[in-house]
């Protein structure tokens, strides 16, 4: 044994326990650092030397090293949990700002459609109070508002993704290049065999981070380099850096690799969750209140374009919409009505026009039908032109304007026909003869040309003209078409007569009124042809006073048709006993008949069902000289949505919840609202088609209504707001959980590193003695040799 | 083992109880202060989905609230109009009573009548009763007087210029309610029943009968036939003459020949020729004709045309037809029609035609000032025994009224009773919002205190723990 070996093995303590008492320092000092790993010394005994007889003799200790305590598994957890946790944060912060704006329960919308609807239903009190008028006016601009506000907000929320996605990329790329650097240093550091722990902690500092913002995946190489992967790609490879790119295309925001174009697939982190919301949750939500604002405005605008405003029937009107060039032929409204590019899609269908004549408050209507495939806006205009009293043309903006003829006005409401019977072929002054049935008729068995004199007039001997019918003036003399027949019949009639289409039948109808006015129709050559037409041969005569035929109410059937009325017999309306009124349907089939005999007060109003009430004054009709008229009952008056597309006298303008708007023309007006269908001051029926409104549920909505639509949106971002919080609660408290644990594992406890310190100062002082010892023995062997 | 703990993980611990402690509080202090436990859907996403649709029923509800007073407000003045009616119509009776008392003077009778002219105007004032100034019983034609006094030749009568519309409003949840009153069927209440004809005291019935189907008159008319010439199917040698003829409807005439004499229905034959002479019929009519001589055929029969007018002559109807049932004699005044039943009509004349149960108010007050009026000089005992008829016709049509008020007052009562309905529904369902919305205050405070409790127990532990370390013991 030698005294050196003492000496060194003392020193070696020393050294241990000035380690020891160091690292305890520095873990004590980074006992708050966010990251660090506590650190310990690795102790242990010295290689023994042997001694003889096999003995063997411990030579101190050790310091193997400085480790960190470390749990890899626990790190990648962790990191994972990060990433989870932040998208949970993003979650909650935008649906909670979404609910925020949503402004529900109190001040969001649906106290808007409250109000709006709250209003129409006060103004149905008193449809003509201007107050009234004004406050539907007002509440319907505050919905508008409302939607435009929302849609403004989303619209931001939106567009600020793309800011704050690249906020947070440069961020990773800023920790991506420290991760490098890191790389760098710790290969190098451990090349020469030593551990890098600080380094290190840093490093995966850096890496959880990153981790909070997108995930990685993260490799250690044998060199102690860690290679970072985003989606696949690699971010960091050793010390070379590919930074993330953010670029704004059409489809939002994307992410990608280094000069890569191809976007990465996140699905992790903060930046994840951006993006999941510019793509998914906030254009779901958008398109909820664009589709609630684009059927609001489509229903809305279908009842008020039929609707009747205070002031009657439109002198003059022009569409809000223009049908847009889209051939590119530099004339607008010569395409299709379906490639008009019009804000609503147009049906195929029929739109009824009514022209009222305002002196005496006669309606004349007429059915256009309608399909977009093939008519175009200049064809429609053509149509509406061709209406007696109107004039129609489409502007070089392709908008539709429509005017009226002075003491005349029009309209597209349902309303019926207060004087049906206009061309006085139902007991009027003048005599007229009609077919007993609807057309076609088949005269083919007849020899063509038919020749029939027409007797008219009242002096003796009356006047006689003849219509020739020849065979080329119908397309198939099998079925020959009632307005086939009035054109013939008009052509050679001249002065005497005039002839149309009343109800699918041909009437006759003599230029002259009065009792003593006479009509008679003979078939000259002997044919049958009147026996087929369902024509008297009979002398007919006209009357002074003629039958009044008034009709009142608001027609609440559902579908659009015709109303044929004929007599069951000639009689006396009032007088004659077993006189009834048939009323047929547009195909013939009897939908009722009505008693206007002995029973029947004239004047009295009969109800004929489905809202329509009818009355008959004094006089005498005739089934035998085929006495009808006919009466158009309507449900919807455009069933095409045209004028709703056009925006002719519209509620709303716009169709999105970004450009919704009350027509201006309400605004400045408010007498403009269309709150009923007739013309009386008080009419409110077109604002109780507005109030069944509130109660529909419209297809287009999932069969919801207007209200229920919005709730189930509020009711969505509530539960996801709600399901945001509670997931980042969730994840939160599970990152907590892994925090502690990894606190357990690396985290630094003051009290074991004093306990440490104490123990090591111990074994310090220990060592110093037993050194000292040793040289008190060194010190006893030399002075034995003196 | 257990896991090691360290200070940073006690800091932590606390800092999230502390937070936690914190929300919970800020939480509750919200729900307490604002009354409500659901501020923000996301408070409870299913609550907020039922609290959405029970405020828009709650306003509506309250909106509902507001038209049942409206319709109330509307339906009571209708009713307060209609019982200032019916007490007119009291009066009226009070006065057509005196009226038909004999011992009155004309003058008495004529100040009379110029009282009964003032009530018919108030009358129509009524009709025409306003609420703001919007017509209460024009139906949905609320801008235009309803009633309008018409003056006829020789008639007044009043016209509704009105519709019958509803203007409906709802009331209870799915029950509408009319909130205007279509006059016609108030002041207008008619129940038609057979026309009469009475003939002038003292004359002799003109022998038209009334049909009793598809008359549109109201009140009282004059029918008067007068003699319209001969029909073309007399023989050539005779032609009217120009004295009185009150004989209308086919004529027999026996001509005999030596000396040549004309007798005509069965009457004493008059020498011819003859010009104007007064031929009497075997019923006592008389005939004025010009006889020239006798004409081929020696007996037959001829037809003395007659017209018929409801208004005056103003406008005819002349017949020539006298197998016909029913004559639609058309008044050119109003265009109402009478068909009369003209087989038996033999005498010029007038009738006095009645259209039984179309005394409305008005028509009753009509009839009775124009009676007391007499501009037709009647006798006194002919005004007072029509007054006398007009009678029940007066209570016919205070009725009508009382009908009307009748009618107001139960759609009132109906409204109301819908009302309170609607009330009741209103606070069910501002109990059920509250069940859903509103803070359990008594529960949010003692949950506020347990979470005060916790807070402070977590912060004092807090404190505790995180002083405590081994530093403090060593040396």
């Amino acid at each position: 044994m030698s005294f050196g070996f003492g000496l060194g093995a003392g020193l070696k303590a020393l050294n241990a326990a000035r380690l020891g008492l160091q690292t305890a320092g520095n873990n004590v000092a980074n006992a708050n650092t966010p990251g660090y790993s506590r650190q310990r010394v690795d102790l242990s005994a010295a290689l023994p030397f042997g001694l003889a007889r096999g003995l063997q003799m411990g030579s101190g200790v050790d310091v193997n090293g400085i480790t960190r305590l470390i749990d890899d598994g626990l790190e990648r957890r962790l990191r994972l949990q990060s990433a989870l946790v932040g998208a949970a944060e993003v979650d909650m912060r935008r649906f909670d700002e979404i609910e925020g704006m949503l402004a529900e329960p109190d001040g969001g919308l649906s106290d808007g459609l409250a109000d709006l609807f709250g209003s129409i239903s006060r103004l149905q009190s008193d449809p003509a109070d201007r107050a009234l008028r004004g406050g539907v006016v007002q509440s319907a601009g505050q919905i508008a508002q409302g939607f435009q506000l929302l849609s403004r907000r989303f619209g931001d929320l939106q567009g600020s993704t793309f800011a704050e996605v690249n906020g947070l990329v440069r961020t990773v790329n800023e920790r991506a290049q420290a991760i490098a650097a890191l790389n760098r240093e710790i290969v190098a550091i451990e090349a020469t065999g030593a551990r890098a722990n600080d380094l290190r902690d840093t490093r995966a500092q850096h890496l959880k981070e990153i981790g909070k913002l997108i995930d990685t995946n993260a490799i250690e190489r044998s060199s102690g380099s860690v290679d970072l992967l985003v989606g696949g790609n690699l971010l960091v490879a050793g010390d070379r850096v590919s930074p993330l790119t953010t670029n704004r295309g059409t489809e939002g925001t994307s992410v990608m690799v280094g000069g890569t174009r191809s976007p990465i697939s996140i699905r992790n982190g903060r930046i994840a969750a951006l993006l999941r919301q510019e793509q998914k949750d906030l254009p779901g939500i958008k398109d909820h209140i664009d589709r609630l604002a684009n059927n609001m405005i489509l229903e809305f605008n279908r009842l008020h374009t039929t609707g009747m405003p205070r002031s009657g029937p439109f002198q003059a009107l022009t569409s809000a919409y223009g049908a847009k060039d889209t051939n590119g032929n530099g004339i607008a409204g010569d395409e299709p009505l379906a490639q008009s590019g019009l804000p609503f899609p147009i049906g195929q269908g029929e739109l009824y026009v009514a022209v009222t004549n305002r002196s005496t408050g006669a309606l004349e209507r007429t059915r256009i039908a309608l399909d977009p495939a093939t008519a175009s806006l200049r064809d429609l205009a053509a149509q509406i032109d061709g209406i007696d009293r109107l004039s129609a043309s489409v502007d070089p903006t392709g908008r539709l304007r429509i005017q009226a003829d002075e003491g005349y006005g029009f309209d597209f409401s349902p309303r019926l026909t207060p004087m049906p019977d206009s061309f006085g072929s139902f007991g009027g002054t003048n005599p007229t003869i009609g077919t007993s049935s609807s057309g076609p008729f088949d005269l083919s068995g007849q020899t063509f040309p038919i020749s029939l004199a027409i007797t008219t007039g009242t002096a003796i001997p009356p006047v006689v003209t003849t219509v020739t019918l020849d065979a080329n003036e119908f397309v198939n003399p099998a079925a020959v078409t009632v307005d086939e027949l009035v054109t013939a019949f008009n052509r050679d009639l001249g002065t005497a007569a005039t002839a149309t289409n009343i109800g699918g039948r041909l009437q006759l109808r003599a230029n002259f009124g009065g009792a003593a006015a006479q009509l008679s129709v003979a078939q000259g050559g002997g044919g049958t042809a009147l026996a087929v037409l369902g024509m008297t041969g009979a002398t007919v005569t006209g009357q002074d006073v003629p039958v009044r035929v008034a009709v009142e109410g608001v027609f609440t059937g559902s579908s659009n048709g015709r109303l044929v009325f004929e007599p069951t017999g000639d009689g006396t309306i009032g007088v004659t006993p077993g006189l009834g009124l048939r009323v047929l349907d547009e195909r013939g089939n009897l939908v009722t008949t009505v008693d206007i005999g002995s029973g029947y007060e004239p004047g009295e109003q009969i109800d004929l069902g489905n809202g329509v009430r009818i009355s008959l004054s004094a006089g005498s009709v005739s089934a035998s000289a085929g006495n009808a008229f006919a009466m158009d009952v309507v449900a919807d008056s455009d069933t095409t949505d045209v004028l709703v597309g056009l925006g002719m006298n519209s509620f709303f303008l716009g169709s999105t919840a970004a450009d919704i708007a009350v027509n201006p023309d309400l605004v400045a007006n408010p007498d403009r609202m269309a709150a009923g269908l007739g013309t009386a001051s008080a009419d409110a029926s077109n604002l109780a088609r507005f109030m069944a409104l509130r109660n529909g549920r419209i297809a287009e909505l999932d069969a919801n209504t207007i209200e229920d639509f919005y709730a189930d949106l509020v009711g969505e971002v509530g539960f996801k707001t709600s399901g945001a919080r509670a997931t980042l609660a969730a994840q939160d408290q599970l990152l907590a959980h892994l925090e502690a644990e990894r606190e357990a594992v690396s985290g630094v406890n003051i009290d074991e590193e004093m306990v440490d310190m104490v123990r090591f100062q111990q074994s310090y002082d220990a060592a110093a003695r037993f050194i000292a010892v040793m040289q008190q023995i060194s010190e006893t062997l030399i002075n034995l040799g003196r | 083992m257990s896991l090691r703990v360290t200070q940073a993980s006690l800091y932590d611990r606390a800092y999230r109880d502390i937070q936690r402690g914190l929300n919970n509080y800020a939480r509750l202090q919200h729900e307490v202060a604002t009354g409500r436990r659901i501020n923000r859907p996301s408070d409870d996403p299913s609550g907020a989905l039922r609290v959405i649709p029970l405020e828009n029923e709650l306003r509506h509800l309250s909106q509902l609230g507001d038209n049942v007073a409206l319709a109330r407000e509307t339906l009571d003045t209708g009713a307060a109009a209609l019982e200032d009616a019916s007490g007119l119509m009291a009066r009226a009776r009070e006065l057509a009573t005196q009226a038909a008392n004999g011992t009155i003077s004309p003058g008495d009778r004529r100040s009379i009548s110029a009282e009964i002219d003032q009530m018919l105007q108030q009358v129509v004032g009524i009709g025409n009763s306003r609420r703001g100034d919007r017509y209460l019983f024009g139906g949905t034609i609320t801008d235009e007087a309803p009633f309008a006094i018409v003056q006829g030749a020789g008639r007044t009568r009043v016209e509704y210029r009105g519709n019958r519309d509803s203007l409906s409003i709802e009331v209870a949840p799915g029950v509408d309610t009319q909130l205007n009153i279509p006059g016609d069927g108030i002041f207008l209440q008619r129940q038609r029943g057979a026309t009469t004809f009475t003939p002038p005291d003292g004359a002799a019935a003109t022998g038209a009968r009334p049909t009793g189907r598809g008359d549109t008159g109201v009140g009282f008319q004059d029918l008067t036939v007068a003699f319209a010439g001969l029909h073309t199917d007399t023989p050539g040698t005779i032609t009217a003459g120009n004295g009185t003829t009150n004989a209308v409807g086919p004529l027999s005439y026996t001509f005999t020949t030596s000396p040549a004499a004309l007798s005509v229905g069965g009457g004493p034959p008059l020498l011819l020729p003859i010009t104007d002479g007064a031929f009497t019929t075997a019923d006592g009519r008389t005939i004025s004709l010009t006889v020239s001589g006798p004409p081929a055929q020696l007996t037959g029969t001829f037809t003395a045309r007659a017209s018929l007018s409801t208004d005056g002559g103003r406008s005819v109807r002349v017949i020539s037809d006298f197998s016909d049932a029913a004559v639609a004699v058309r008044n050119g005044e109003d265009g109402s029609v009478l068909n009369i039943d003209v087989r038996d009509l033999a005498r010029t004349g007038s009738e006095q035609v009645k259209y039984v149960g179309t005394f409305d108010i008005f028509t009753t007050l009509i009839a009775l000032r124009d009676l007391l009026r007499n501009s037709d000089e009647l006798p006194d005992a002919v005004v007072q025994q029509r007054i006398t008829q007009l009678l029940p016709e007066v209570d016919n049509a205070h009725d009508a009224v009382l009908d009307g008020l009748r009618e107001l007052g139960f759609r009132s009562s109906s409204t109301s009773a819908l009302g309170n309905r609607v009330t009741s529904m209103r606070i069910a369902r501002a109990e059920s919002l509250s069940l859903v919305q509103d803070t359990d205050l008594a529960e949010a405070i003692l949950a506020m205190q347990r979470q005060d409790m916790s807070y402070q127990a977590a912060l004092q532990v807090g404190a505790r723990v995180i002083q405590t370390s081994l530093q403090g013991f060593l040396r």
